[in-house]
């Protein structure tokens, strides 16, 4: 304890010497949010953005999701683009990844709980809606063709409310800090003339790190088994379901992307945890983002130039 | 009911890191959900989620995490002062459940391996 101490009177007096950076939580998006800055980021404007945004993104799903049949929801701008960027993480996931894939998961009470398996009948009705009934789109309305259909762009929303949130920070004159949403973030400028030191945390043991990068305007993403979870008869069910086979996706324990944005990070970080390492090892390359794996046996695969930023 | 040696020295350690982590560790760092049970330790993420611990703790326990705060919503324990504890949240806040030897703290603390951010 003494040292503990000792440790922590050093860490103040070095952080009392050098660039001052004050840290703001605050929960929004379902998760805590951390925003470390320095003075006058304007930061009242910038959870104001975050909360419109989620909003934004909230209302609508809700609206779809508890609609009837036969419904139609015209589209905002950003959902415009929500729904573009969905497509693009379907073709590169060869349609494992799917908004759609709420319609399932919501049955097993993700994403708040409680949780349970589905009777089958639900299971199968679910599966159903999802590989028969594709998102409609008429006269640039979005319609719902079957009930049971449910839609959830919480892969990618989170990372592009951060970006969003990056910017007023930007227009309000900060030249660097870090918009951390819950493990999603984008890090920009410098700290002392030096890059930000993100850690990547160990999936058993969150006092751990498995690779430590150096960033700057920069956005890593992570997706993982271990905090949005269920065990039931000694199975992990995790968020993430893979729409081609139905069922969770259990190919890694966790999946970090880097990327020139958050919204990107965020929505490769779920496309990567989705697929196997030959496919992922190919995607990286066209999408110019580097990647690490850390898998069920514990080992870590790095893909595309992820060691190069391993300082 | 006969209290063994090891009974105290948990109940003793729940007290003792409850108060030392709210005196050291008040002002600064990022929060975090510590569960402590007989088995030790266990770091709960802020999503808003309803957790059994019956496995974990062998008792009739639920522990709620909503808006950034938790609580022991239901016990069989006999006092119900975890229950009647209410809503933990800010830097040290405890619910502690001392029959089944649980409990749930906030713990506050800088990270000591010098990093800015952790990605999860």
């Amino acid at each position: 304890m003494r040292k503990t101490a000792l440790l922590l009177c050093v860490v103040l007096f070095a952080a009392a010497c050098t660039d001052k950076f004050e840290k703001r939580q605050f929960y929004a998006m379902g998760t805590l949010v951390e925003i470390t800055h320095k003075k006058d980021a304007g930061l009242k404007q910038v959870i104001r953005t975050i909360n419109e945004y989620e909003e934004q993104v909230k209302s609508f799903e809700n609206e779809y999701n508890n609609a009837p049949a036969g419904s139609s929801f015209p589209i905002n701008p950003l959902w415009e683009v929500l729904f573009k960027k969905s497509y693009d993480y379907k073709a590169l996931s060869k349609d494992r990844f799917d908004i759609r894939a709420m319609s399932l998961t919501s049955l097993y009470g993700f994403p708040e709980g409680s949780f349970d398996l589905p009777s089958p009948e639900k299971y199968a009705a679910a599966v159903d809606a999802i590989k028969n009934k594709p998102l409609l789109f008429v006269d640039g309305k979005l319609v719902k063709e079957d009930e049971r259909l449910k839609i959830s762009v919480g892969a990618f929303a989170k990372g592009m409310i951060v970006d969003k949130a990056v910017e007023v920070m930007k227009k309000n004159g900060a030249e660097s800090g870090i918009v951390n949403a819950g493990g999603d973030l984008y890090a920009f400028g410098k700290k002392n003339k030096s890059r930000w030191r993100v850690g990547i945390r160990h999936p058993d043991d969150a006092s751990k790190v498995i690779s430590t990068i150096a960033i700057s305007d920069k956005a890593v993403a992570t997706s993982g088994d271990y905090e949005r979870f269920f065990m039931k008869n000694g199975i992990r069910y995790s968020h993430i379901f893979d729409m081609t086979t139905m069922e969770p996706a259990s190919l890694y324990r966790s999946v970090s992307v880097i990327a020139d944005n958050c919204e990107t990070a965020d929505g490769l970080s779920t496309v990567f945890f989705l697929l196997p390492e030959t496919d992922a090892a190919e995607v990286c390359k066209r999408t110019g983002t580097p990647v690490l794996i850390y898998t069920h046996d514990g080992r870590l695969i790095k893909l595309c130039g992820w060691e190069s930023f391993e300082n | 009911m006969k209290i063994k040696a090891a009974d105290i020295v948990v109940i003793v350690l729940l007290f003792i890191s409850v108060f030392f982590i709210k005196n050291l560790f008040t002002p600064s760092g990022a929060p975090s959900l510590v569960l402590v049970t007989e088995n030790g330790e266990k770091n709960i993420p802020f999503h808003n989620h309803l957790y059994d611990l019956r496995e974990e703790t062998g008792h009739a326990m639920i522990l709620e995490v909503k808006d950034g705060r938790a609580r022991i919503k239901e016990s069989d324990c006999p006092a119900q002062i975890c229950v009647l504890t209410g809503w933990v949240s800010a830097c040290g806040d405890a619910a502690v459940c001392i029959p089944n030897k649980v409990a749930v703290y906030v713990r506050c603390e800088d990270d000591d391996k010098g990093l800015d951010a952790i990605s999860r």
